[in-house]
């Protein structure tokens, strides 16, 4: 253990400095460009470095590169499943009556011509090189698509991240304190309420009553349609109006199962030795619950924060279709409705990377907080 | 400290032998009124359902592709199996409550070690958890309307024009108006749809559809996670890393996601679209049995009675049959109980999205992609199966967290 001198704090900070950097760089050359890449990087070396932990470097590259066979992996899946799927994919380019001759061209155009073992590898080439060749359906290439829709899904997960967490967890550390009390009993039911509502259908209700009978928040869409005669701020305060929404109908299951792992994560620390002692000394039982327990049963919770960034993602595919929300989860859709080869392994590829990126911060946001990991 | 209990040893009263003619009828006898009258009930219903609607069961419902009819006419037809199946669940249902009204109303001589059983224990306990019952009431419920839905149902869910385009909730249409074809006067109870199909028709056969796929697909799951676990743990090795790569290799991504690429390269209509589904929810489903027989089966291996079973010379598939799966699915259980939910969540999800069950068959996703591009103005479509949704997942979460403090030894001490 190495990172036993640093504080905390000045990590914190430091990371936060690295991403108010590649904010600055998002805003001034626009997301996914290099710039941004290079800030965001950079950011997390500094915090690596900061850390002067040989050690957690190694632990973060060993699962870098675990999770390679496991990308390649999925894509084969992908690829397989394609392969098996009934019906010609180019069939849907020209009517049943056009010369073979057309139909050889057309196949050729797009690739199909050649033996599946040959375009698999020249996926794989596409993959490792990041680029994913030329959608079929929409005629450009895929890497712009994913660059459209990405920034979208990632800022909604991103305010949905929002209202998870601290609504799980305030519900939940009441419910942890006034275990047994009515109190508890009245969030349990009503967060199993939520936790067991299709968000899709939580979606349409928000835009039956907000949107519709209420009148208060946009039914749909990612801003008003006569955005582009907003000023810069009314554009802002536009986009944030219509994230309320969407947000709510990703986010609100998930603060519901976020309560649950709370409560249970709270009342097993409250039982333990050094929360009675602390009690023993005297301290107020405010000061117990905040500094002694809540900071301890905060631990499996920065863990759960990483591995929620894929239900997030797998959630919008719903959501976004209810919001009309031009993100990943209408791309995914498209392309599989489309059958839209090269955008459907570019999309089942960015969704599994997003999910070993959560898998990997989870990991070491826990190795980090808690001093009793080893990175071994 | 538990203080020792020592059950007294009752005799039956005589009164109770009267719930072996009709179940409830002891309670009654016995001074139990609620109970008594709740189980008659039950029963009343139960063969009401079996003399007012076995006769015509096929014909409600179950040829599907078809197109369901519900003709007091031709009554010629043999029973498909679908009829065979729903019958003989209400036979089991009803024999079930038979039994236990029974064995409920004749408190039997219990010696200490029966008392202290796990089985007693677990009842005991299960029996005392609230929410726990309250969502084994709720999980019947549903099963009773599951079961009976072709009696229930007052209209034919997939013909159209039960009724007038997108009535109200509670709308009574009386014969004679313009543009409907029927004679008597009908009542909506949920109102139609866009294509004047009866909702609360929809929404039971929804309901069937829905528990159907949910409750085959996890049994599907956990067969096969049991026995991959299984197998994992008690070879080891390359197998267990092998299986176990696959595990992490599926878990990957979220299941959404997989069944969307699944379900999105094959599509069928039909009735074999509700296979499809079955087995893609069984297929995607099964990682986190597979994980959670893996380590019980770990642990238990190392204990005294698997050496004793290894010892004798017992082959290698009974030790894991006989000896080592038994002793895992605890576990199991409350995990499928919950696993039964969210597979119905998930398959809602994939009908709302268009690559579920297809379309005339209605599922609750089904019908709220239905009631989705008409929110605004027929709100009630989408409402009533959302609903049922929430209803049933949210009973299926309170009995599996019943069952799962009741079967934990680990808080059997409190």
């Amino acid at each position: 253990m190495a990172n036993n001198g640093i504080n905390a704090s000045y990590l914190g900070a430091a990371q936060l400095v690295g991403l108010a950097l590649s904010a600055v760089s998002t805003a001034a050359f626009g997301f996914m460009s290099t710039p941004t890449y290079v800030a965001l990087a950079m950011s997390f070396v500094v915090f690596l470095v900061l850390l002067q932990s040989a050690n957690l470097l190694m632990y973060f590259l060993r699962k870098l590169v675990l999770a390679i066979p496991l990308l390649l992996g999925v894509c084969t899946l992908i690829f397989i499943l394609i392969e098996l799927s009934p019906g010609d994919i180019s069939s849907k380019f020209f009517n049943p009556n056009v010369t073979p001759e057309v139909k050889a061209l057309i196949e050729a155009k797009y690739g199909l011509d050649r033996p599946a073992i040959i375009r698999y590898g020249i996926m794989v080439k596409n993959i490792v090189m990041f680029d994913f060749g030329r959608s079929m359906s929409q005629e450009r290439p895929v890497f712009d698509i994913i660059a459209e829709a990405l920034p979208n899904t990632l800022l909604l997960s991103a305010v949905t991240l929002v209202i998870i967490f601290p609504t799980g967890i305030l519900l939940g550390t009441i419910q942890g304190v006034k275990s047994g009390k009515p109190a508890d009993t009245g969030i349990s039911i009503s967060s199993l309420f939520f936790y067991s509502m299709p968000s899709f259908w939580l979606a349409l209700m928000l835009q039956l009553i907000f949107g519709t009978y209420l009148g208060l928040l946009p039914f749909s869409g990612p801003y008003d349609l006569n955005a582009f005669d907003q000023t810069p701020w009314q554009h802002f305060i536009d986009r944030c109006i219509h994230l309320i929404l969407p947000g709510l109908a990703m986010g609100l299951a998930s603060a519901a199962g976020t309560a649950r792992y709370m409560r249970s994560s709270l009342l097993e620390v409250i039982r333990q030795d050094y929360i009675r002692t602390a009690r023993a000394k005297g301290l107020p039982e405010g000061v117990v619950i905040r500094k002694h327990a809540l900071r301890n049963a905060l631990l499996p919770i920065i863990t759960l924060m990483g591995l929620s960034l894929p239900f997030l993602f797998s959630g919008s595919v719903l959501v976004e279709q209810v919001f009309a929300w031009p993100g990943m989860g209408r791309t995914i859709l498209l392309a599989i409705f489309e059958q839209d080869t090269p955008l459907i392994i570019a999309s089942f590829f960015m969704f599994t990377l997003v999910v070993v990126a959560g898998n990997i911060l989870a990991d070491l946001a826990y190795a980090l907080v808690d001093p009793r990991i080893k990175f071994d | 400290m538990t203080a020792i209990v020592k059950r007294k040893a009752e005799k039956p009263p005589a009164q109770a032998w009267a719930g072996m003619v009709l179940p409830g009828l002891g309670h009654i006898l016995t001074g139990k009124l609620t109970t008594g009258f709740g189980l008659l009930l039950i029963m009343a219903i139960i063969a009401w359902a079996a003399v007012a609607g076995l006769p015509t069961l096929d014909q409600v419902i179950w040829p599907w592709p078809n197109g369901l009819v519900r003709p007091e006419l031709e009554l010629a037809r043999p029973l498909s199996w679908h009829g065979v199946v729903s019958i003989f669940g209400l036979f089991i249902i009803a024999a079930a409550v038979w039994f236990t009204a029974f064995r409920h109303a004749s408190p039997r001589e219990q010696t200490e070690a029966e008392y202290n059983s796990n089985r007693a224990i677990f009842i005991r306990k299960f029996a005392s958890h609230n929410t726990g019952m309250l969502g084994l009431f709720g999980v019947l419920v549903l099963i009773i309307f599951v079961v009976l839905a072709p009696m229930i149902a007052p209209f034919d869910p997939i013909t159209t024009g039960a009724g007038e385009i997108s009535a109200a909730p509670g709308s009574y249409i009386p014969p004679g108006r313009s543009g409907v074809s029927f004679t008597e006067p009908r009542w909506f109870l949920m109102g139609t749809d866009q294509f004047g199909r009866d909702v609360f028709s929809r929404v039971l056969f929804g309901g069937v559809i829905s528990l159907t796929i949910g409750l085959i697909s996890v049994s599907l799951a956990a067969t096969i996670g049991t026995v991959l676990g299984a197998t994992a743990a008690f070879f080891g090795g390359v197998v267990d890393r092998g299986i176990m790569w696959f595990v992490d290799l599926l878990l990957s991504l979220p299941r959404l996601v997989l069944l969307l690429a699944i379900a999105g390269m094959f599509r069928l209509t039909g009735t074999a679209g509700i296979y499809l589904i079955v087995v893609i929810l069984g297929f995607t489903g099964w990682m986190g049995v597979c994980r959670i027989v893996r380590s019980q089966v770990l642990s238990l291996k190392q204990q005294e009675f698997i050496q004793a079973a290894r010892a004798l010379g017992f082959s290698s598939p009974r030790i894991v049959l006989r000896h080592l799966i038994p002793n895992a699915l605890s576990p199991v259980i409350v995990y499928c109980s919950l696993a039964i939910g969210s597979t119905m969540l998930v398959e809602a999800g994939l009908s709302f999205l268009g690559l579920g069950v297809p379309q005339p068959i209605p599922t609750w996703g089904n019908i709220i992609t239905d009631g989705k591009d008409s929110i605004i103005n027929e709100p009630w479509i989408a409402i009533f199966p959302g609903l049922c949704i929430v209803g049933a997942v949210m009973s299926l979460n309170l009995l599996g967290d019943g069952l799962r403090d009741a079967l934990d030894p680990k808080l059997r001490g409190r």
